[in-house]
């Protein structure tokens, strides 16, 4: 069984002791009262009571209550899984309740990664909502319809609570003495008496009642450091070959036919080199997290996107089961896949540990850019040749480091191949928005625009000529449409990813100055129109600065654009 | 005062999430002392709703579901409502370079500005 196989067998599997549990209550669902949890207290009585975990309950006020292990992130997620429940279970959005990202509480869906909560969690709550049969798309009165954010009100009133706005009493504030260098050993220090220091390895911080005076404390200490070098980049020398590991969500190999054989019917070749820079997640809310040990239990509060995986590198770090061990999600100023791992999380568990108190950590912004992790960079190569029609017939690719995600070709070619080399990064890299499918549709649909330039051919005719997937095809034709390719001077890009497709069309000035985007994306059955204009919309223009500006900068020690005024 | 309506994002002025009003004007409060607000009036995003009712702009920004992750918000809707107390109409180019200094990291860029033109038009599409 390989690891997807086993995923979903696990999905399943949970799914059948879910529905067991909830027979076993006769009227369906299980009739708790839950309430927002607002206090150590309330936790400590979900974890005394030891509730198995159930997707659906129904509570005292015949409101339904869903969990999911997903987080909200601002997709929308809350308001999908709402508006999946009330279609099922014929009732209105209002009566729907949702519990994310508590690994005490929720059943664990996974990371929020990988755009997986649509293909992947939807249909397990419409399952278990649905009790049998899941409604027909042709019958949808709630999914397909643009239901707004259920968290609309609470984000224009400023009462929606982020992460970083959990300050409970008793709490204390940490700050971390940090060197300037991006690594850097810690040699010695020294501070006044009155500065409460914890230290661990290289881990030094401060401790007091308020953030505030934390960091005037932090101010006071000495540390001498000893600075480890950025190397330089080289992906190519350090590329491992790639491999193609059964089940992988991004296969790292690609291909078909022979390379020798493409080559052969080549008329005209081409070989580019193309380059993808690191850029920083920046997400508004710097990271943030409190921490508390009782006794040999620790827990948790974070704007992670995946509790379960945080929940493992913690009880993995501290050497202790993970049932000891709870992370709860408060939704956070956003992700764009850059809270996966728990770097803040651990940094407040330790510092909590080692001060004997419970602990909020709050990450600066300049903390933020320094030791979260940036969109991998990376090299790729590619050779390719077109015949005397302007057929492609061969084509080679090779991404070094930036990853496998959109590496296959959606173009119809006999003979290609397309290969992922894990190499080694200088920078702490990790998932981006998009997830890593930005490097290597830059890399091919630049190259397809060299291409039809070698053939003489209008880019738009091009790709259409070499494509057989008709979903492909229309979005193309449909752009074109929107955008009047025919009259007006611009750039094309498409893609097919995770079964969608999509079509990009932009009008640039001579200055490099946007003027105007068309996009045509067919995803599939829509759940939420509104919601997904947004996201397409937002991804769009965020997308806009990696692309023309943002990229991360270093001396060969230090980050040198840690700041939004600088990066 | 338990406020947390007004959001850390930068600490030096320049993703305005932490912007409040000061006597009616946009100030950015990581750059602010508590001292220079002494006497004057300060309202944070939470000051905005009167007796259970939103204030327009921030109808609008309901309206055009302007937002995603919802951080941004609260100072781009003060830098609004800032904007529209000095300038009832502005033009679409007005709206964009007085709301240039908001990062909204989630990219609804081209919501806000309809947000903001919605409220300027008294709420009327």
């Amino acid at each position: 069984m390989n690891l997807k196989q086993a995923y979903v067998a696990e999905i399943a599997e949970r799914l059948r002791t879910r529905r067991e549990v909830v027979q076993l209550f006769g009227v369906g669902f299980t009739v708790v009262v839950v309430e927002p949890l607002h206090s150590w207290q309330e936790e400590d009585d979900v974890v005394a009571a030891r509730k198995p975990v159930v997707r659906l309950e129904t509570l005292p006020d015949g409101k339904v209550l869903v969990k999911t292990g997903k987080v909200e992130l601002g997709q929308g997620s809350r308001t999908l899984i709402a508006q999946c429940v009330a279609e099922e279970m014929g009732i209105p959005v209002d009566r729907v309740r949702v519990e994310m990202g508590n690994t005490d509480t929720c059943p664990d869906d996974g990371g929020t990664w990988a755009s997986s909560l649509t293909p992947e969690t939807v249909p397990l709550v419409r399952a278990a909502a649905a009790k049998g049969k899941v409604r027909d798309p042709k019958d949808w009165t709630t999914l397909g319809t643009s239901i707004p954010s259920l968290d609309a009100r609470a984000i224009v009133t400023g009462a929606k609570k982020f992460a970083s706005d959990w300050m409970p009493a008793g709490v204390m504030a940490a700050k971390i003495v940090r060197p300037e260098a991006y690594r850097a050993k810690l040699v010695s220090f020294s501070a006044p008496p009155e500065v409460k220091i914890v230290k661990e390895g290289d881990l030094l911080a401060v401790v007091a009642p308020t953030m505030r005076e934390a960091e005037a404390a932090a101010a006071k200490v000495k540390a001498v450091w000893s600075d480890v070098p950025i190397e330089k980049p080289d992906f190519r020398a350090n590329a491992e070959a790639p491999v193609l590991v059964p089940g992988a969500r991004y296969p790292g190999i690609v291909s078909r036919g022979s390379l020798e054989v493409g080559l052969s019917l080549a008329a005209k070749k081409l070989k580019a080199e193309y380059r993808v820079a690191n850029i920083a997640q920046v997400p508004l809310e710097p990271w943030a997290a409190v921490a508390r040990w009782t006794g040999e239990r620790l827990r948790v509060k974070s704007g992670s996107q995946a509790p379960f995986l945080v929940r493992r590198e913690l009880s993995q770090h501290f050497r202790m089961a993970e049932a000891k061990v709870t992370v709860r999600t408060i939704d956070p100023g956003s992700g764009y896949g850059g809270r996966q791992r728990g770097e803040c999380e651990l940094e407040a568990a330790r510092i909590a540990k080692l001060a004997q108190a419970p602990v909020r950590l709050a990450w600066s912004r300049e903390e933020e850019f320094e030791r979260a992790y940036f969109r991998p960079a990376g090299v790729i190569d590619v050779a390719s040749g077109i015949d005397a029609a302007g057929r492609i017939v061969h084509w080679d690719f090779h991404n070094y480091n930036s990853g496998a995600s959109s590496l296959g070709l959606p173009y119809d070619v006999d003979n290609f191949y397309c290969g992922f080399h894990k190499s080694k990064a200088v920078l702490k890299e990790g998932s981006y928005r998009s997830l890593a499918a930005v490097a290597n549709n830059f890399a091919r649909e630049s190259h397809i625009d060299e291409l039809a330039l070698l053939a003489g051919e209008d880019p738009h005719e091009c790709r259409l000529k070499n494509l057989k997937d008709a979903r492909l095809k229309e979005v193309l034709t449909r752009g074109a449409e929107k955008f009047g390719w025919k009259k007006r001077k611009g750039d094309i890009a498409c893609n097919l990813e995770k079964d969608a497709r999509l079509s990009l069309f932009v009008e640039i000035d001579e200055k490099i100055k946007l003027r105007r985007v068309v996009c045509v994306f067919d995803c599939g059955a829509i759940l939420n129109p509104g919601n997904l204009r947004n996201q397409v919309e937002g991804a769009i223009v965020q997308g806009l600065g990696g692309a023309l500006f943002e990229r991360i900068e270093h001396d060969g020690t230090r980050i040198v654009n840690n700041r939004l005024s600088r990066y | 005062m338990g406020l947390t309506g007004a959001k850390y994002g930068c600490g030096e002025g320049t993703c305005g999430a932490c912007t409040v009003l000061v006597d009616g004007v946009a100030k950015r409060a990581c750059l602010i002392r508590v001292k220079d607000v002494a006497g004057r009036a300060v309202t944070t995003i939470e000051g905005l709703e009167r007796e259970g009712k939103l204030h327009p702009v921030q109808e609008a920004f309901v309206s055009e579901e302007a937002f995603q992750c919802g951080y941004c918000t609260p100072g781009m809707i003060l830098g609004a409502v800032a904007l529209l107390a000095k300038n009832p109409k502005p033009s679409e180019q007005a709206i964009r370079q007085n709301l240039d200094a908001h990062i909204c990291r989630c990219g609804t860029y081209p919501r806000i500005v309809a947000a903001v033109e919605l409220a300027a038009r008294g709420g009327k599409r």
